[in-house]
């Protein structure tokens, strides 16, 4: 696993603990509410703020464990290939080649 | 020496894309079944250990091979994919007629099994038997019609005898079933080329192009096929399938492919020999 | 404007008791079910049947046709016609056929054995799933009636109360608080990501499937013997609909306007029907030159 999955992760999972503090947060405010017995409307700012940081650190980290990205045309792909890959026949393989005799008597 | 882990996704790599190199497989193996294979992957040590035992067979490292077999028949008892490699082990040391028993009674209990029909057509090819190798081949696409691999071994099978015919229609079909794989247009102009229907054939190398910018293969081809047509003796041939190219045209097209190939290769890092061997050619032609 | 009047005035408070012996024994028990019924269907259908040859390559027949069709204009017009006088005359005369010579009539699922055993095996998945769905709502019914359990966070129509406070029937309550009935529903709905979560793809343990088959089965009794015959023979006419338009066709004068020594013109455009002289001529005129190109 290379570095930056490893760092990926970890942002995610911070990402994971802010959602979770700012879900638990969300929880405990309303039982505020209901203990005081008033209605408010809307959350208030902090808890906001919270739940939009937890979803920028979420998609930096989703970036980061996702891997290298590829290009979209199929032709970039193709222009990578060489022959010897697309040609390449592994159910068929014969063993009847001078390989096994050349690469024995080399050792 | 490589370490662990990279040893362990370069043989992943290795198997998706099925290329052969067995000395790096072999020399890779080596060093994870000394590091310890079964404990350290689990699951994915059973692929590996196949990897290894194929590789093994082609450089003759019997030794090898027979160890990783064991060790997959110690796991997996009565599975037909590990007779499977019990059959390749016997064709390596060419006792032909015990691995076409093996395949025979696998197939036997189980007509759909694909890679015991296809190891049976490299047997038959092993043994010589050319014509018999096609026919099982033909009926294994009789059935199993979108096998990429199958349509590229008959066509290969059918080069051998210099069907062109035979091979052109291979290579059409695979054109059907992944079109925008210049490789396979590549092969069928090469083909088309071969069997002197170089209208078609210059085509198909210009498809090429469109396909996969400057591959120098095909721009060679298109020089070949235009300074032919436009020294052909007599312009009834060239306009036969293809009512549109006028020497203009071709004219054109063989100095957009001498520019082409000048250009790629002047970008290259290669030496001034190079150079100087492609520009030579390039005049004659 | 009654109504936020009345969602502050009915700021009910429930017993946490409730959310604790309720609401989480309730998706609890859902989702070991569900699982419970995986692992039955598993045991039950034993190892998934694999198809003969024959099947195969009936299947990859009507593929074929199929592929010639969508991707034709990739080869030359010659192969592209005499690929499909073959197939027409092979789907014509039934070459591909598993069954050659069957008559047109809907197979019996009585008498073709492998019939017989899809119907078997769709009514074995049918009773493992309908069991344990009416068992858990007996006893949902049974122990948990009477209070309301959940508020909903979105608002519904007045319509839907008497289905979701079954047990509760008050004329003014909102119809957002509900009661475990409409919980269990929920779940239903809901379990089945969690479900892909454990179990992968394609398990028994969700309740939509089977109720979408159940609709499903009444109309068509039979799934799997479909008739090939007719799809060949559909397929046989939309091939000989299909023209041949080749893609390289043109595909000189394409490529050198892709490099720009050409600049494009109409004698581009595919449809064109024109005669060589006229062509030539159409080139000439519309198409610009670049330096050192000299007019013929």
């Amino acid at each position: 696993m290379s570095s930056t999955t490893t760092i990926g992760r970890i942002i995610c999972f911070i990402g994971f603990i802010f959602l979770a503090h700012a879900s638990y947060s969300t929880y405990e405010h309303l039982s505020y509410l209901k203990a005081v017995e008033r209605v408010e409307r809307e959350l208030p700012l902090d808890i906001k703020l919270e739940t939009l940081s937890s979803v920028a650190i979420f998609s930096l980290g989703v970036a980061l464990v996702a891997g290298s990205l590829k290009e979209i045309y199929v032709k970039s792909e193709m222009a990578k290939k060489t022959i010897d890959l697309v040609d390449t026949r592994p159910s068929f393989i014969v063993f009847n080649h001078r390989g096994r005799v050349l690469k024995n008597s080399k050792q | 020496m490589h370490s662990y882990s990279t040893a362990v996704s370069t043989l992943h790599e290795l198997r998706k894309s099925g290329e052969r190199k067995p000395d790096l497989v072999v020399s890779l193996g080596q060093t994870l079944i000394d590091g310890g294979l079964t404990r350290k992957l689990g699951d994915e040590a059973w692929s590996v250990y196949e990897q290894i035992f194929i590789a093994a067979l082609d450089v003759g490292r019997d030794d090898l091979a027979k160890t990783c077999l064991e060790r997959l028949e110690k796991r997996f008892p009565d599975s037909p994919r590990v007779e499977l490699l019990l059959g390749m082990k016997y064709e390596a040391e060419k006792k032909l007629d015990q691995a076409l028993s093996i395949y025979e009674k696998i197939l036997n209990e189980d007509e759909t099994n694909m890679p015991v029909e296809k190891r049976k057509i490299a047997l038959y090819k092993t043994m010589g038997h050319n014509q018999e190798a096609i026919n099982a081949l033909v009926r294994f696409l009789d059935v199993y019609y979108n096998d990429v691999e199958a349509w590229l071994e008959l066509a290969s099978l059918y080069l051998r005898q210099h069907l062109y015919q035979q091979a052109a229609f291979c290579l059409e079909e695979l054109i059907l079933l992944q079109p925008q794989n210049h490789f396979y247009h590549l092969k069928y102009a090469e083909v088309l080329y071969t069997s002197d229907n170089i209208p078609l054939a210059l085509k198909e190398y210009c498809r090429v192009i469109e396909l996969c910018d400057d591959y120098v293969r095909a721009l060679y081809g298109i020089k070949l096929c235009t300074y032919k047509l436009l020294n052909a003796s007599s312009s009834a041939s060239s306009s036969k399938i293809t009512g549109n190219t006028d020497s203009h045209t071709l004219s054109v097209l063989n100095e957009l492919a001498t520019e082409r190939l000048l250009h790629v290769y002047s970008h290259k890092k290669c030496s001034k020999v190079i150079k100087d061997v492609v520009r030579e050619w390039l005049q004659n032609y | 404007m009654s109504q936020p009047a009345l969602a502050e005035s009915q700021a009910l408070y429930l017993d946490p008791a409730i959310r604790d012996w309720v609401l989480f024994p309730i998706v609890l028990v859902m989702v070991l079910v569900g699982i419970l019924r995986h692992q039955i269907t598993l045991l039950l259908s034993g190892s998934p049947k694999k198809p003969t040859s024959k099947a195969i390559r009936e299947t990859k027949a009507l593929q074929r046709g199929v592929i010639l069709r969508t991707y034709g204009n990739n080869i030359p017009p010659t192969a592209f016609s005499s690929r499909k006088t073959i197939l027409t005359q092979a789907y014509e005369r039934g070459v591909y056929l598993k069954n050659p010579g069957q008559t047109n009539a809907p197979v019996n699922p009585m008498t073709d054995p492998q019939g017989m055993e899809i119907m078997m095996e769709g009514m074995k998945k049918n009773m493992a799933m309908i069991i344990p769905q009416t068992i858990i709502m007996g006893w949902i019914n049974f122990f948990f009636s009477g209070f309301v359990l959940i508020k909903l966070p979105f608002p519904l129509t007045v319509r839907f109360k008497t289905m979701l406070q079954r047990g509760v029937e008050t004329p003014d309550m909102d119809v957002t608080w509900v009661s475990s009935l409409s919980w269990y529903f929920l779940n239903l709905f809901g379990l089945r990501p969690i479900y892909t979560l454990l179990l992968g793809e394609d398990n028994s343990a969700d309740g939509m499937r089977d109720m979408a088959a159940m609709s499903t089965m009444g109309v068509t009794q039979t799934g799997q013997p479909q008739d090939f015959n007719k799809l060949f023979q559909t397929e046989k006419e939309n091939l000989q609909l299909t023209p041949h338009e080749w893609e390289l066709d043109r595909i000189e004068n394409r490529l050198l306007v892709k490099y720009g020594k050409r600049a494009e013109s109409i004698g581009d455009v595919k449809k064109e029907d024109v005669t060589d002289k006229e062509k030539e001529s159409v080139l000439e005129g519309k198409g610009k030159r670049k330096k050192g190109q000299k007019r013929d």
